[in-house]
């Protein structure tokens, strides 16, 4: 029997498709045009850690959801910096206040960790399928050149260092 | 998303991004990257649905593990809220339309409050001001086509009925989501055609932004055309 050879990525999004996936193919032209058009700048080189257990992964999350404390004052739009989410910082209190408007908040206005999985990460923790969650946290602005984010983010590499953290998983919206 | 995780790999620090637009990980191709078919706006799943969150954080967290550079992970679930629920009811269905955005939130008070006393929480407040200044905000703008002086002396006027509009999302938002389990889960479909279709203050809005995109107010021609209604729901690009 001839069997076609389609690409993984083709059966997913035909699969997909059965079920109205939210994805960019199902995203208004407007909306999809704008998010094809986005510039994105390319690395000719790659750093790479060696692969890691993940019981030995003490982890952090970066998100570029714009978070921030209630009553604090946010990152500037466009300034590249960014904001530290500590353990002392209740989830009732946490804002998203990103530029954009072209994503959707329903999730975050019901659960924060739709966007921001502090509480799935913790869980992870105590048990023990990771050595370690954070307690501090950190949101950029996203929708900001990455270029003008760069100093910035070297030096949180280098705190994160200083405090042992050997895994980020970042988060966008 | 894609840079910063470049950028901190350069360190020895282990990465792995979650992504909800698959170009961008192909174009960018950080060191480890985990695509999710979610909308914008909800990189880990479907709210309320913590078996997903957590599914969602460890297949990413478990690519540190390999040794395979540039890797692009698929994560092949449904977001289980995708599927308009019809369960659930909007609020103030069946009632007359309220005049003013400051009225149609005095209306949906009660539902916005028996919220925020079940989950503890509200997203509004990057404003800092009470809901009702939001709506004078937004009314005085529908009424007048100026922008009036902002409550916050360190904030413009034009930043700060941003960011009231935004606040004024999140309180009908919250207002809409379920007070319980018989409520139903709305998807943000669902939510977002009744703000932006049904609801005075969308319906507003969305004519305000025509308005606007032709003032001389540069900043206030800016807000409209790039921060207030999402693609989907502009009436012109």
């Amino acid at each position: 029997m001839l069997r076609l050879h389609i690409p993984f990525t083709v059966q997913l999004t035909n699969r997909l498709k059965k079920v109205n996936m939210a994805r960019l193919s199902d995203s208004v032209e407007n909306e999809r045009k704008y998010l094809e058009g986005l510039e994105c700048p390319t690395f000719a080189q790659t750093a790479f850690t060696p692969p890691r257990a993940l019981s030995d992964c003490k982890v952090a999350l970066i998100s570029t959801a714009g978070l921030m404390q209630r009553g604090d004052v946010n990152v500037p739009a466009g300034t590249g910096g960014y904001r530290i989410i500590d353990s002392t910082v209740a989830d009732a209190d946490i804002l998203i206040n990103h530029v954009s408007i072209n994503f959707d908040r329903t999730a975050f206005a019901e659960d924060v960790n739709s966007v921001f999985p502090r509480q799935r990460l913790a869980e992870l923790e105590q048990q023990q399928i990771i050595a370690h969650a954070a307690t501090e946290h950190y949101s950029f602005m996203g929708a900001t050149a990455p270029e003008k984010m760069e100093e910035q983010v070297h030096a949180l590499a280098t705190d994160l260092k200083s405090k042992n953290i050997n895994t980020v998983c970042l988060l966008p919206v | 998303m894609s840079a910063i995780a470049h950028w901190i790999e350069q360190h020895g620090i282990s990465t792995v991004v979650i992504g909800l637009v698959r170009l961008h990980l192909e174009k960018m191709l950080p060191p480890r990257s985990l695509w999710v078919p979610f909308e914008l706006g909800r990189p880990v799943g479907a709210p309320a649905d913590a078996a997903q969150q957590r599914d969602v954080l460890l297949q990413a967290l478990r690519m540190v593990e390999s040794a395979e550079t540039n890797r692009i992970e698929n994560y092949t679930h449904d977001d289980s809220r995708v599927v308009p629920d019809p369960a659930w009811k909007p609020p103030l269905s069946g009632r007359m339309k309220p005049m003013s955005v400051k009225q149609e939130c005095e209306e949906l008070r009660d539902a916005y409050d028996r919220f925020v006393a079940i989950s503890g929480r509200t997203s509004v407040g990057v404003a800092g001001i009470t809901v009702e200044q939001c709506a004078t905000l937004l009314d005085h703008v529908i009424q007048h086509g100026t922008v009036a002086s902002s409550p916050r002396e360190e904030i413009s006027d034009v930043l700060m009925l941003r960011l009231a509009i935004d606040d004024l999302k999140a309180y009908y938002t919250e207002a809409a989501l379920p007070h319980s389990s018989t409520d139903g889960k709305p998807g943000s479909r669902q939510l977002c055609d009744w703000f932006w279709l049904d609801t005075t203050a969308g319906q507003e809005l969305r004519q305000l932004r025509e308005r606007l995109l032709t003032s001389d107010d540069k900043k206030l021609e800016g807000l409209a055309r790039r921060f207030v209604i999402p693609h989907r729901w502009r009436l012109s690009d």
